[in-house]
């Protein structure tokens, strides 16, 4: 009986250990995967239901741009979003690939939403065509999504997004469509 | 005599105004010291900057004396470029600027990580940091910003072609590391007349081999005794190379003796020091790396017939 409720115990032990490592590691991974970032501190708009937000996957890295306009600090980026020629967002750390990255509180007016996106690939990614994903979200609604992609040869990823506001995609975008057109 | 009719009289004040307009001077006038440095500038600078290079396609920077014309040249800049790391043997870019009023001087290498060179037995900074076209953006943008503060109001122009010029630079890298990969890595190997590759060789995987008895293109030529030809030539050998590169601001004579004595060819001729006469495939920056490596990868690449 004894020999019994040791085994038991030692068997719980280790089930427990798993799961709390896993839990960990997930949480972990949730962390590094995932960064949000917000368009507007605060929204104004009391006609909006609800605000929108895009989510970005990233296809490659993204590192320091050996050929940036400037270099170093706030102008050494790795993404940069704007809208109507205002800048939402300009990242300076690495991205992983893989990486979500999530801009929230965006205003929209009228039937779309235009972002333009420059993204960095990193030395290791940047001679072949990678793709950025971008998503349209309001709420848990999918409104839109796109990819884009790099030319290749060093080239960032750079382009205008036409975002629809309405649910009017069914399928999902497996990079066939022409962004920005 | 007949009066011009009132049409003629309209074309001509027409074209007269219009001359005007385009007689219109440029805001800067910039005096660089090597044809790199002017390239870059005349590049960002557009119209608004008058760029006048003091070197002439060819010319050696290292042993270069200023003539009185180029104080007259200095004497009328707003802004003075050099390339630094004592690219401008004795810093004679550096004494024009402050002897003739003390004309604000960028020099280009600021914020490049330098290379080391064995230079008559002391370890220096490499200066020939533009062969490697990621420093090349450096030099860029700090032009960029000297430009920026000289022309305020000329900024958003001279971003934009800043912009522009370091999206082409990019795809320059891209293209020459591509060209290159088509080189066995076994004989990616630069042996060439003075040590200017070292940036190009670290950037793209080669090894540099300047054999014994080169070190400067001026001594090339000049000294070569017997037995030193001998050294050489035994060098040379020793580094089982295909091909050997002169530089078009050297004399090649010499120089394709000793390839014949080793048994080698040669590979062609490298722009180095200086780019291209007008009009030639290396007038500008790109064009000068661009032939380079058209060059380098021709003569040491497996050519399928082979």
């Amino acid at each position: 009986m004894m020999r019994f409720i040791i085994v038991a115990l030692v068997a719980a032990l280790m089930v427990g250990s798993v799961a709390l490592c896993q839990f960990a590691v997930t949480k972990k991974l949730d962390v590094q995967l995932t960064r949000d970032v917000e368009a507007h501190d605060e929204y104004h708009d009391a006609d909006m239901q609800e605000p929108y937000r895009v989510e970005l996957t990233f296809g490659f890295s993204a590192s320091e741009d050996p050929f940036a306009l400037s270099s170093g600090g706030e102008n050494s980026k790795r993404l940069m979003i704007q809208q109507g020629g205002k800048t939402l967002l300009t990242w300076t750390d690495d991205i992983p690939r893989g990486n979500v990255m999530t801009v929230s509180n965006l205003l929209a007016k009228g039937d779309s939403l235009e972002l333009f996106i420059e993204a960095v690939p990193s030395p290791d990614d940047a001679e072949r065509s990678v793709p950025l994903r971008v998503q349209l979200f309001q709420g848990e609604r999918l409104c839109d999504d796109e990819t884009i992609w790099s030319e290749g040869y060093g080239q960032p990823v750079a382009s205008v997004v036409k975002l629809g506001l309405n649910d009017k995609r069914l399928s999902v975008d497996r990079g066939l469509s022409n962004a920005g057109e | 005599m007949k009066g011009l009719p009132l049409k003629h009289i309209t074309v001509i004040l027409i074209i007269l105004l219009a001359s005007f307009v385009q007689g219109e001077e440029p805001a800067l006038t910039v005096v660089a010291s090597t044809t790199q440095i002017a390239d870059f500038a005349r590049t960002i600078g557009g119209d608004r900057a008058e760029v006048i290079c003091i070197l002439g396609a060819g010319v050696n920077p290292h042993g270069y004396q200023p003539v009185p014309g180029d104080s007259r040249l200095v004497e009328k800049a707003d802004l003075c470029l050099e390339n630094g790391l004592h690219l401008e043997g004795k810093n004679w870019m550096r004494s024009l600027a402050k002897d003739n009023g003390n004309k604000p001087l960028i020099t280009c290498t600021d914020g490049v990580q330098p290379l080391d060179l064995q230079y008559e037995g002391q370890v220096v900074a490499d200066p020939h940091a533009w062969f490697n076209p990621r420093n090349a953006a450096i030099y860029v943008r700090n032009i960029l910003e000297a430009l920026v503060e000289q022309d305020p109001e000329g900024a958003a122009d001279y971003r934009a072609r800043a912009d522009l010029y370091l999206r082409q630079l990019r795809i320059l890298d891209t293209w020459i590391e591509k060209q290159v990969a088509a080189i066995p890595p076994s004989i990616r190997i630069l042996v060439t007349s003075h040590d200017a590759f070292n940036y190009y060789a670290a950037r793209y995987g080669f090894k540099v081999r300047s054999p014994v008895g080169w070190s400067t293109g001026s001594e090339i030529g000049g000294g070569m005794t017997p037995e030193r030809r001998k050294k050489v030539v035994e060098s040379i050998r020793s580094f089982y190379v295909p091909a050997v590169f002169v530089e078009t601001s050297v004399n090649p004579k010499l120089i394709r003796q000793i390839a014949e004595d080793a048994g080698v060819k040669i590979g062609g001729e490298l722009y180095s020091d200086a780019m291209g006469e007008a009009g030639s495939a290396g007038e500008t920056y790109i064009g000068m790396m661009r032939e380079n490596t058209l060059v380098i990868a021709g003569a040491l690449s497996v050519k399928k017939s082979e």
